[in-house]
């Protein structure tokens, strides 16, 4: 009988600590729909790009999480930065070009934050995206890209 | 015993947290082929390009240019006893996938169920079945509204089932859903040009030089699989088709601006596509020939 105490209190135990895991895990879920839906009127979701579990460099600096995608001529883009409610650090999206910045959800001209931006394509080919923690702590985030109705 | 006891659970409750929801047990591959030429394969797959083919993005442009629906140009989803490897499954998967993104964007609902239902079966034949939302989906499909929701769960179940066969050392099999889902919009580009000779849309035919190369260098990883070197040799003649088209591109530097609000990224670097008026025509007869061979595969 106290045997089965223990292993219950052990049940207990590990499900506290694996249960918010699981929670924080949907929670992203749920909210890249509602990023995706909520994206725009004009804005088709395509795909998301979720940042993962965290990598650091060998000085420990907190790598960026890289994804490469085929963006078309004549389309026009929109990428939405999408965070965990539970999240509250800062998250810049970047696009580039081979090695060329195209550009990103934080103007440095201007030292404005967007919650996304627009990519007016003008030529087909392969694209980077970055997402970054410029606060250094990792957290739970996606990107949105969603298709862009024009007239 | 006690201790036993205690370890089993902890295995048995870390197994259990490290797996994706799953309704089924997934064994290994049997094909003794496919597991060894797994580890290159598997880092082929990691470097596979996102959005490679877009069911949706092709949809949209058919449907910008003014291009008519056209029913009897998509797949017979009711047909399915014929489709009994899981190649033929992931293969037709990718093609009933783009049939029901052309199906979604033009917004024809009363055909939606029965592409669903494809879908559904040959998902769980692939035991990734629990990806795809058959209830939602359906119901969202019988209501006029929400044609965000549905478009944004069906794209989003066929991202998941590929995220999980990439890694889940499937990668064969979704190469053949991205396969599959490009023919069918290649395809569907190419049957409406005939129909609508929209200039953006030949230029869209023309890029596909670039996915071809792509998703060639993919297939050619599994090419001792006989079925992928069946599937590779069969999109030879339209690749040597491709061969032909050129792209230029012309240099300029992006700017960022605002724009009510929101901020917008212009690229002002410009690719250009070139296609021969006699290579045009061949790529439109080439692509009927091969996407009716695929579905025969």
């Amino acid at each position: 009988m106290k045997q089965l105490f223990k292993i219950i209190r052990l049940l207990v135990f590990l499900t506290s600590i694996l249960l918010p895991c699981q929670l924080s895990g949907q929670d992203l879920s749920k909210e890249i729909q509602d990023c995706a839906l909520n994206a725009g009127n004009d804005a088709v979701y395509l795909q998301d790009f979720k940042a993962g579990k965290p990598q650091f460099n060998a000085d420990g600096k907190l790598i960026p999480a890289k994804f490469t995608m085929l963006l078309k001529k004549n389309v026009r883009y929109r990428f939405t930065v999408c965070k965990s409610p539970s999240f509250a650090g800062k998250v810049v999206l970047k696009l580039y070009d081979e090695n060329r910045l195209m550009g990103t959800t934080f103007n440095p001209a201007t030292g404005k934050d967007y919650p996304g931006f627009d990519f007016a394509c003008t030529k087909t080919g392969v694209y980077h995206l970055f997402i970054e923690f410029p606060d250094g702590t990792p957290g739970e985030a996606a990107a949105i890209l969603s298709y862009v109705e024009t007239k | 015993m006690h201790k036993l006891a205690i370890v089993l659970i902890i295995a048995f409750v870390l197994a259990g947290c490290g797996r994706k929801s799953s309704r089924t047990d997934f064994g290994e591959i049997s094909d003794s082929l496919l597991s060894e030429s797994m580890a290159i394969s598997q880092q082929a797959m990691a470097e596979i390009i996102d959005n490679l083919s877009s069911p949706v993005e092709i949809a949209a442009l058919l449907k910008k240019v003014g291009a008519p629906f056209s029913q009897g140009s998509l797949a017979n989803p009711n047909d399915l006893s014929r489709i009994t490897t899981e190649n033929q499954q992931a293969l037709h998967l990718g093609i009933y996938g783009a049939d029901l993104g052309y199906l979604n964007i033009y917004n024809k609902r009363t055909s939606v169920v029965d592409y669903l239902t494809a879908i559904k079966n040959l998902s769980e034949d692939l035991r990734i079945g629990q990806f795809f939302d058959f209830v939602t989906l359906k119901r969202l499909a019988t209501n006029d509204k929400n044609l965000d929701s549905l478009i944004f769960i069906s794209v989003h179940s066929f991202n998941q089932m590929d995220d999980y066969l990439r890694t889940n050392k499937r990668g064969n099999l979704s190469a053949l859903i991205i396969t599959g889902t490009w023919i069918e919009g290649l395809y569907l580009a190419t049957t409406m040009y005939n129909q609508k000779p929209h200039p953006d849309l030949a230029e869209r035919i023309g890029e596909q030089k670039i996915v071809l190369a792509d998703l060639l260098l993919v297939l050619k990883n599994y090419k001792r699989d006989p079925y992928f070197n069946s599937l590779i040799e069969l999109m030879e003649p339209i690749k040597k088709l491709f061969d032909q088209v050129t792209i230029t591109y012309e240099l300029g530097e992006p700017e960022m601006v605002e724009e009510n609000g929101m901020l917008v990224i212009k690229q002002n670097e410009k690719s250009h596509v070139e296609i021969k008026p006699d290579v045009l025509p061949k790529i439109l007869d080439e692509t009927k020939k091969l996407r009716n061979n695929l579905l025969s595969l």
